[in-house]
């Protein structure tokens, strides 16, 4: 990542047009803008698809962009909705993983120190597309719940109910997975 | 293990989640982006196209529906001020003549029957006095002006001239005395109300020969006038035309301005003006020299990431081909010409000029394939690169124009169809291009009517 002086000057030469500052901008932030697709997104090719969308809408609407503020959670936004239209297409919102009864277990630190991206993303592949949305959403992104049922266009409680659900499934999953990786 | 532990750890791990194929995600950015400009002409250009076009076609044809009016009603509505056809002595008596005039009856036109009649004929009055009276009675091309004579029984064209025809029938309205005065008793129906035209006919035919030619003297007047003055005018146009270079492929571009003509002397005209153009160039392969470096120039800097050494490797090799580059000026063109008429009509010109340009925007683009031997074993990459200024530069003098104008009457205003070429002279825009341009203004000329 570009320390902040730079990053001003890259975003200032992007305001004017320039193809490669554009770029250059593109490869230093490309890790983090596939990081957050990747977690809303079932694959790759869909994250970059959503990852690249979202760079053309910066570098479209850069101009509006105050070098004042911090751009990282500017483009962290622009990420996460532009994810989101992926997703909403797919979405059903009947879709819930029925959960058996679960009692939270607790799973060493060590087991959640050691989970890689792929670990990460196996299991959240086994989470409906709701509660992975909400958990990402809420958990990871810092999404209040009243956001989260506003860009869902879900109730509030409905918000509550995923991200519930969904952490009682991780539990669950990683439960399973620390006895599979010890 | 707690929520919080796991929110963290994701964040971590996704943070900055680089798989290492930033550069593909780039060339997969960039079929999308930027965006390819459409080829078809901008709305604001066709709408201007198409505003010039609807203006000229309307007053054209405005222009010829009110002579149509004129026409129908001098070939429905027979006038009582309507000058008449003939003037027909009906019998020469002493020193006392009778004539009759015959009523115009635009409708039917019909030529007298010879009669047995020989002591009146028909004498042609002056001839540009009947063609003035013809004209501005409205009688138009009808039968009215081709058989306008006017029979004046005075004696001395009695004896001279062979005779016309006598209509018996028709009705008398002007009696010729001894002193060859016409007393002119125009017949007219009870509703109708006496003109400045049934008037005239009271006239004697001296002072009417006089009166015409006073009013021929004030056209002429009037027309000199008119040549006089205004002496300045206003055009506004639209342009198509052409931009090239050398062997590449003409690309078509359009303008449009508004002019200032100043009178300078009877035949010369001082003409300026302001106007937006847009100016394209293309070079598909054979990139002049200058355009090439100014963008390995430009590649050359600190920040370009292209030539950056790819991490991990010692050195980076790169060759670049295939290069083609299109540029695209956004201009205020400042045009300065003298226009010359040759003829009297003042009905065509021929101009000369240069013109100036300052650029609202420019944009530069080149394409072109770029092998790294340090990746990809020197595999080529299809490179864009867009170079963007706005308001920036000045070239004075940078085309020559040269042009023929085509006047059009359209009412009192002008429709002017000029061809021009404009080479140009020096360099245009920050990458110094050399763009001629061939194409037509179509200009439409207010209050300009210059023809005689």
């Amino acid at each position: 990542m570009p320390d902040n002086q730079s990053l001003v000057e890259l975003i200032a030469s992007c305001k004017k047009g320039d193809l490669r500052q554009q770029e250059l901008l593109y490869k230093q932030f490309y890790g983090y803008a596939l990081g957050i697709c990747i977690r809303y997104l079932s694959n790759r090719d869909d994250a970059l698809e959503a990852a690249n969308d979202s760079f053309i809408k910066v570098f479209k609407s850069i101009n509006s962009f105050n070098e004042e503020n911090d751009f990282k959670p500017w483009f962290r936004k622009v990420l996460v909705n532009t994810s989101l239209d992926y997703k909403r297409k797919s979405m059903r919102f009947s879709e819930a993983i029925e959960l058996t009864d679960t009692i939270p277990q607790s799973t060493h630190t060590s087991a959640i120190d050691k989970l890689s991206a792929q670990d990460i993303l196996a299991l959240m592949k086994n989470l409906n597309e709701m509660q992975r949305t909400v958990f990402n959403l809420y958990e990871i992104d810092g999404y209040a719940h009243k956001e989260i049922a506003s860009m869902l266009n879900i109730p509030e409680s409905s918000s509550r109910t995923y991200l519930t659900r969904a952490k009682q499934a991780l539990q669950q999953l990683l439960i399973t997975h620390s006895i599979y990786t010890k | 293990m707690s929520d919080e532990e796991l929110a963290h750890q994701i964040k971590s791990v996704f943070e900055d989640y680089d798989d290492g194929l930033g550069e593909q995600g780039w060339s997969e950015l960039r079929k999308k982006y930027p965006e390819k400009e459409s080829k078809k002409l901008p709305i604001w250009w066709l709408t201007g196209i198409a505003a010039t076009l609807l203006l000229a076609v309307g007053l054209y044809f405005s222009n010829t529906f009110d002579t149509d009016k004129v026409i129908l009603s001098a070939g429905t509505t027979p006038k009582a001020n309507a000058l008449p056809e003939k003037i027909i002595s009906d019998e020469v008596k002493g020193g006392t003549s009778q004539t009759r005039l015959d009523t115009v009856k635009t409708n039917t036109y019909a030529m007298p029957e010879k009669s047995g009649n020989e002591n009146i004929e028909p004498a042609k009055v002056a001839n540009t006095a009947q063609k003035y009276i013809a004209q501005h009675n409205a009688i138009g091309d009808v039968n009215g002006t081709q058989e306008l004579d006017v029979v004046v029984s005075n004696s001395e064209v009695a004896q001279t001239k062979p005779l016309t025809v006598i209509d018996k029938n028709t009705p008398i309205v002007a009696v010729t005395k001894p002193d060859d005065k016409v007393t002119a008793n125009a017949i007219m129906t009870k509703d109708e109300q006496p003109t400045e035209k049934s008037v005239k006919l009271k006239l004697s035919t001296e002072e009417f020969l006089k009166e015409e030619s006073k009013a021929l003297a004030n056209h002429a007047n009037k027309d000199s006038k008119k040549n006089g003055a205004p002496t300045t005018t206003l055009d506004v146009f639209t342009g198509t035309f052409f931009n090239y270079h050398d062997d590449n492929e003409a690309k078509l571009s359009a303008g449009v301005g508004l002019n200032a003509n100043i009178k300078v002397t009877k035949n010369l005209v001082f003409s300026f003006g302001a106007g937006i153009s847009q100016n394209k160039v293309s070079y598909e392969n054979n990139v002049p020299a200058e355009i090439s470096q100014a963008m390995f120039a430009s590649k050359s800097d600190g920040t370009n990431a292209m030539n950056a050494p790819v991490t991990g490797l010692a050195y980076s090799v790169t060759a670049t081909n295939d290069v083609s580059f299109n540029g695209q000026l956004l201009s205020i063109d400042l045009p300065m010409v003298v226009k010359f008429f040759p003829s009297k009509k003042q009905d065509f010109y021929i101009s000369t000029g240069i013109n100036s340009s300052s650029y609202i925007t420019q944009k530069y683009t080149y394409n072109y394939n770029q092998s790294n031997f340090g990746i990809r074993n020197g595999e080529a990459q299809p490179k864009r690169e867009t170079e963007k200024s706005n308001l920036k530069g000045f070239d004075f003098a940078n085309s020559a124009i040269i042009s023929v104008g085509i006047n059009q009457n359209v009412g009192k205003n002008i429709l002017i169809f000029e061809p021009y070429y404009k080479p140009a002279l020096s360099a245009m825009g920050d990458k110094n291009l050399r763009i001629s341009s061939a194409g037509i203004n179509l200009k439409f000329n207010f209050n300009g009517n210059n023809k005689k």
